[in-house]
């Protein structure tokens, strides 16, 4: 496997955080869309995540909503063209919960309905603390390859959040109203009013430059 | 949005006493719909302090308090909602209940649990107490142990809604997907009228995949659409459900291929003014194209 970098685009970064932080108390698991660089010696892959669809947090993963959330997200990638569907993250709800072998079936999942699922994202929740600014950054990144098991990357490999994300994401997890309007697939399927592609919070995070 | 209004409510008025009734409604509306909420309910807190009334709605927006004070592991102020609580009503079980959700915040369940069997031994009737060994259990990741307790429990408290819940989800983390549907049959069986337990039941037997299953999967998702047709869930389910059976040879292709037909025009009319149609067209076209090829 070549050595891989992972680049985080601003809104991709908040709706994932606010996806742990709405549904703290369960397990919560999502997709990402991005792409996907190789260096020319081809040692180096740079992953660029650019959104993050919020999908499920209730009964994984018996959830048939996970299944149809997926293939939806996979139609959603081909129509922008320019981004694929590229890994996907997971929290679990217990507070010790973060290894991949606890999400092995949503990379199964992913896998069956796109070849470019590259990247699983596992969420560390002891540090998932109040003060987001100060905590390390609460994520494991795993490689995945068909038919392999998930290689963890070094932390020193990845693009660092840099401080100025951080605050913003801060900003969008203490407002109460922001967070009250969040919502992922689960809660689409239940109102279909509640968009789950969180449009109005992408237009924030990018007015808050 | 209307949780959002009434926590406004009671930051926008200036006049005490309003303020004041206007937090314990807005706690015991919280409390009545089991909502977990620590973001609206502790900048709320400083009206209980500086409050000095004996009702009952008071000491329950304390316990509020407290369980929110314990999610955010604020424990200056879960000691402070405890001591009130003691002061004023003494040695409880209600009270235990906090000792032991104290002990379970800063992780040591062994504490917890024996605060628990403590007042287990005093108050035997306390469903609340159960339920806390059952969280013990499932935070140790001992799920199959928590079932074992949780169903020890329901053969006293048999009419328990919510356990009977717990149980399903806890076997659904299992994939125990027979109890499961155990276990949701008599959530059924207990409120005929909540049609969400019919779509979880249709939904665990989606998952166990058999002839038979995938038939009652479809039987029940069908009596779900007919009262409740403007959940896209149900209309997803019926599709999955459809599209599953297709591969049996035994099933009945007309009737798959109209029900299948059924669920996407229903979602089509749902999703006719949003932006997000052409994938739902996308997604049913897909599907519809592999498996009713005549």
């Amino acid at each position: 496997m070549s050595d891989v970098m992972v680049v985080w685009k601003d809104e991709a970064y908040i709706q994932l955080l606010m996806h742990f932080y709405k549904y703290a108390t369960e397990s919560v698991c999502g997709v990402f869309l991005g792409t996907t660089e190789y260096s020319e010696s081809q040692s180096l892959c740079t992953i660029t995540v650019y959104d993050c669809l919020p999908l499920c947090h209730i009964s994984l993963p018996s959830n048939p909503m996970l299944q149809v959330g997926i293939q939806l997200s996979q139609i959603i990638a081909k129509e922008k063209k320019w981004v694929a569907l590229i890994g996907c993250y997971f929290a679990g709800e217990r507070f010790d919960a973060s290894e991949p072998n606890q999400s092995d079936w949503l990379v199964d999942r992913v896998s069956q309905h796109c070849d470019n699922c590259k990247l699983l994202v596992i969420s560390d929740n002891r540090k998932l603390v109040p003060d987001i600014r100060t905590s390390q950054v609460p994520l494991r990144f795993f490689q995945v390859s068909s038919g392999e098991m998930a290689k963890e990357l070094e932390t020193d490999k990845l693009d660092i959040i840099p401080m100025s994300l951080l605050e913003k994401t801060e900003k969008f997890l203490l407002d109460k109203e922001i967070m009250e309007s969040f919502h992922d697939f689960d809660d689409h399927c239940m109102e279909p009013s509640f968009d789950w592609l969180n449009r109005h919070i992408k237009s924030l995070s990018l007015d808050t430059d | 949005m209307e949780i959002l209004s009434r926590f406004r409510k009671c930051t926008l008025t200036t006049n005490t006493i309003e303020r004041i009734d206007r937090t314990l409604e807005f706690f015991s509306f919280l409390r009545f719909y089991s909502l977990r909420r620590p973001a609206l309910v502790l900048p709320l807190v400083p009206v209980l302090r500086d409050t000095q009334v004996d009702t009952i709605e008071y000491w329950q927006a304390v316990e509020l308090a407290a369980f929110a004070a314990a999610d955010v592991s604020n424990y200056s102020l879960f000691n402070w909602c405890c001591d009130k609580i003691k002061k004023r009503f003494g040695d409880n079980w209600r009270l235990n209940r906090l000792v032991g959700l104290f002990h379970e915040i800063r992780l040591d369940y062994k504490a917890a649990a024996a605060v628990y069997e403590r007042s287990l031994a005093k108050h035997p009737s306390c469903p609340e107490l159960y339920k806390r060994q059952v969280a013990i259990l499932k935070s140790l990741n001992a799920y199959e142990q928590a079932a074992v307790v949780l169903c020890d429990y329901l053969k006293t408290f048999m009419v328990d809604e919510e356990s009977w819940c717990e149980l399903v989800y806890i076997y659904l983390h299992l994939r125990k997907y027979e109890e499961a549907a155990f276990a949701a049959s008599e959530l059924i069986i207990l409120n005929p009228s909540n049609w969400f337990y019919f779509l979880l039941f249709a939904e665990i037997h989606y998952n166990i995949g058999s002839y038979e299953s995938l038939v009652t999967a479809r039987k029940y998702c069908c009596y779900v659409c007919k009262i409740q047709r403007s959940c896209p869930r149900v209309l997803y389910d019926l599709l999955l459900v459809c599209k599953a059976l297709a591969t049996f040879s035994q099933a009945s292709k007309n009737m798959n291929e109209r029900l299948y037909l059924f669920a996407s025009k229903h979602l089509r009319q749902l999703y006719k003014n949003s932006c997000f149609l052409f994938a739902v067209e996308e997604l049913v076209a897909c599907s519809s194209s592999k498996k009713f090829k005549h």
